[in-house]
């Protein structure tokens, strides 16, 4: 009897980094999740899963160890669906990784999909969710969703595009600096039990839309001007001498399919980070969005993103670099996380867009949710989607006290706002 | 619907409080307030399963047993009895007995601080005593003995400080330089009487007077708070 051979791949160029930062009780997972009209049958759940499994060849993989890389290796079978936890992103282990690199969770009307870093970001997550939802659908109710928007064929094979870092296709002849000042990190008491608080505000997307563009900004520039204005509130606070006071940045992700003609299902998002400097004295909000708004501009155009993908692909291809023994690298990637990879912003904010499903699939989906989970150095995240009319801001937290929270969606309250507020705070 | 009186936002049916400011929802209107079905399942404490410092110890006293038994069995073949092994054994029974200390007293070290410096010192002057009469040495008691005692209350001394007295950092600091400067005097004192070497003291004057100066000045930092203040902002890290 023939025997299948498992796929491998190579870590993608923005991958490479997130096994060498793995600490004992973190690794670096996001989550997106669908709420469906009904309650989730676990076992069509299941079955949907094995169906759709076949396409993703990129997202259905462990880690594996070489000798000099870490690398991606298909799984032979599709894991258990499993029941959802108190909390998102509960921590998973790195021998979890090595065996299965991602997870489908249910819980009453919900599906969520949380997946570790190094296989895909974002967008190639929220992919991944659609086409499950769709066959899950399929199955359950007996309909028929054509692909598009966003959901895959399944029974087409994968495609040789999908799975192509496109890193190294678009990386320009030119690196850029690396060099960037170190941001403000809000503090707090840390979860002893790794719980990850999660508060989703719900807003009118239309609504939020508007104001933004009535400050002549988009979506994710209004929401960064208005959480860096509520991070230097928390500063101001905090620190009270004003040359004490850090940079207050915003790491906001790039989605570079927009910018460089990439279907790739891996990790292909660069980012921006807009901000300002505090000691240089009071700031407005039309200020700050004006300032966030040229700083993105200028930031975000295909040579200034090849430029930068060309900085982390030439470090990558020294040969040097490529002999060393994977232990070594990992030491070193890990020595340079530390110190520069998270100190740059104080958090970040990723805003998914409008997700957009076929017209079968709507009256079945409610809602979506986009969640990161919080880093090592940075105590809170944020993910952002809006669908159906609604806006979903979801912020997480590793510390106990909603201080980003409360000033984030009381400064969006009052600039005249209607949010709701959901959470999975403990009794 | 209910809305939170401090924030101003509307909370979702299943927030008990509010979980922007923790303010506890009443409603009056809406007693299902709080009634909702939660976004995730209820979150059960799960103690996780602790392993026993006397496991520990056990596995520890088993690792050391293999140095120990090849040593022996060495030692055994080449003289038909126990010569230099005893030394390993001696110096992997001293590491042993300052790795237990602070095991045993995993989240109230501070407290037991003093305790494992004595066991330590007490188990030091053990094998210290084992070397000088397995060597037919007679420098035990003129000077190990005084050395190592005086080691263990400096140490200790600076301990009862800090827990008992309630003495700053910048204190604590002071004394200690002083003992080590004491310390060294000591050391060379000992050195001379117990070997003859010379009749005056020579080194040990160089770092006992640098010590003791440091001291002072510690001191005199710490007891004067503007002073101590303005440094603090000059030497910041």
């Amino acid at each position: 009897m023939e025997q299948k051979k498992l796929r491998w791949m190579r870590l993608d160029n923005a991958a490479k980094i997130y096994p060498a930062a793995r600490r004992r009780n973190w690794n670096n997972m996001f989550r997106v999740s669908a709420t469906l009209s009904r309650p989730v049958d676990p076992a069509v759940l299941q079955t949907a899963l094995e169906a759709t499994i076949g396409r993703f060849p990129s997202i259905a993989v462990r880690l594996r160890k070489g000798v000099f890389w870490y690398y991606l290796e298909e799984i032979p079978s599709p894991p258990r669906v499993r029941q959802d936890s108190a909390c998102p992103l509960a921590h998973i282990r790195f021998s979890e990784i090595r065996r299965c690199a991602f997870r489908v969770l249910y819980y009453e009307n919900r599906i969520a999909v949380e997946i570790y870093h190094a296989l895909t970001d974002g967008n190639g997550g929220l992919v991944f969710l659609k086409t499950l939802l769709a066959e899950y659908l399929e199955q359950k109710e007996g309909i028929l969703i054509p692909p598009g928007q966003g959901v895959l064929d399944r029974k087409a094979p994968p495609r040789e595009e999908e799975l192509e870092d496109s890193f190294l296709k678009y990386s320009g002849a030119v690196s850029a600096s690396r060099a960037e000042e170190s941001a403000y990190h809000i503090e707090g008491t840390k979860e002893t039990d790794g719980y990850l608080n999660q508060t989703t505000g719900i807003l009118d997307a239309e609504a939020a839309l508007s104001l933004a563009r009535s400050y002549g900004a988009t979506l994710t520039e209004f929401l960064t001007a208005v959480m860096i204005l509520s991070i230097l509130k928390i500063q101001q606070r905090e620190r009270p001498r004003a040359h004490r006071r850090r940079a207050i940045k915003i790491l906001v992700p790039v989605n570079l399919r927009r910018l460089f003609p990439s279907e790739t299902m891996r990790n292909f998002a660069l980012f921006a980070t807009p901000g300002i400097d505090p000691k240089l004295g009071e700031y407005t909000l039309p200020e700050v969005v004006r300032m966030v708004h040229y700083q993105m501009g200028a930031e975000i155009n295909p040579k200034k993103m090849s430029a930068r993908i060309a900085t982390n692909v030439h470090t990558e291809q020294v040969m040097l670099l490529k002999l060393m023994p994977l232990f070594i690298k990992n030491a070193a990637m890990k020595l340079v996380y530390n110190m520069v990879g998270e100190s740059k912003a104080c958090l970040s904010l990723s805003n998914l867009g409008q997700v957009q499903i076929p017209a079968e699939m709507q009256p079945y989906v409610t809602r979506f949710d986009f969640v990161l989970g919080a880093q090592a150095q940075q105590h809170n995240n944020c993910g952002v989607l809006s669908y159906a009319g609604k806006l979903y801001i979801n912020l997480t937290r590793n510390i106990r006290e909603p201080k980003l929270e409360r000033a984030f969606f009381t400064d969006l309250r009052g600039l005249g706002l209607h949010v709701k507020v959901e959470s999975n705070q403990r009794d | 619907m209910s809305y939170c009186v401090h924030c101003g936002v509307e909370l979702a049916d299943s927030e008990k409080r509010c979980p922007l400011c923790h303010t506890r929802v009443v409603d009056p209107a809406s007693p299902e307030a709080g009634q909702g079905r939660p976004p995730y399942p209820r979150y059960e404490v799960i103690t996780p399963e602790r392993v026993s410092k006397r496991s520990v110890l056990l596995v520890m006293a088993l690792i050391f047993l293999v140095p120990i038994c090849l040593v022996v069995v060495c030692d055994l073949s080449l003289h038909a009895r126990v010569t230099w092994a005893g030394f390993v054994m001696g110096a992997l029974l001293c590491v042993y007995v300052f790795l237990a200390g602070p095991i045993l007293s995993v989240g109230r070290w501070y407290h037991a601080a003093t305790l494992c410096v004595a066991a330590d010192a007490a188990v030091v002057l053990g094998y210290l005593r084992y070397i000088e009469r397995t060597t037919g040495g007679h420098w035990f008691a003129d000077f190990a003995a005084p050395v190592v005692l005086l080691a263990a209350l400096s140490v200790g001394v600076v301990i009862l400080l800090r827990q008992h007295a309630g003495a700053t950092r910048l204190m604590v600091a002071a004394v200690a330089v002083a003992e080590a400067g004491v310390f060294c005097l000591v050391l060379e004192l000992m050195l001379n009487r117990a070997f003859g070497l010379r009749d005056k003291l020579v080194w040990s004057l160089y770092p006992f007077v640098t010590a003791e100066i440091l001291a002072i000045l510690l001191a005199v930092i710490d007891r004067t708070p503007a002073l101590k203040e303005k440094l603090g902002r000059k030497f910041f890290l």
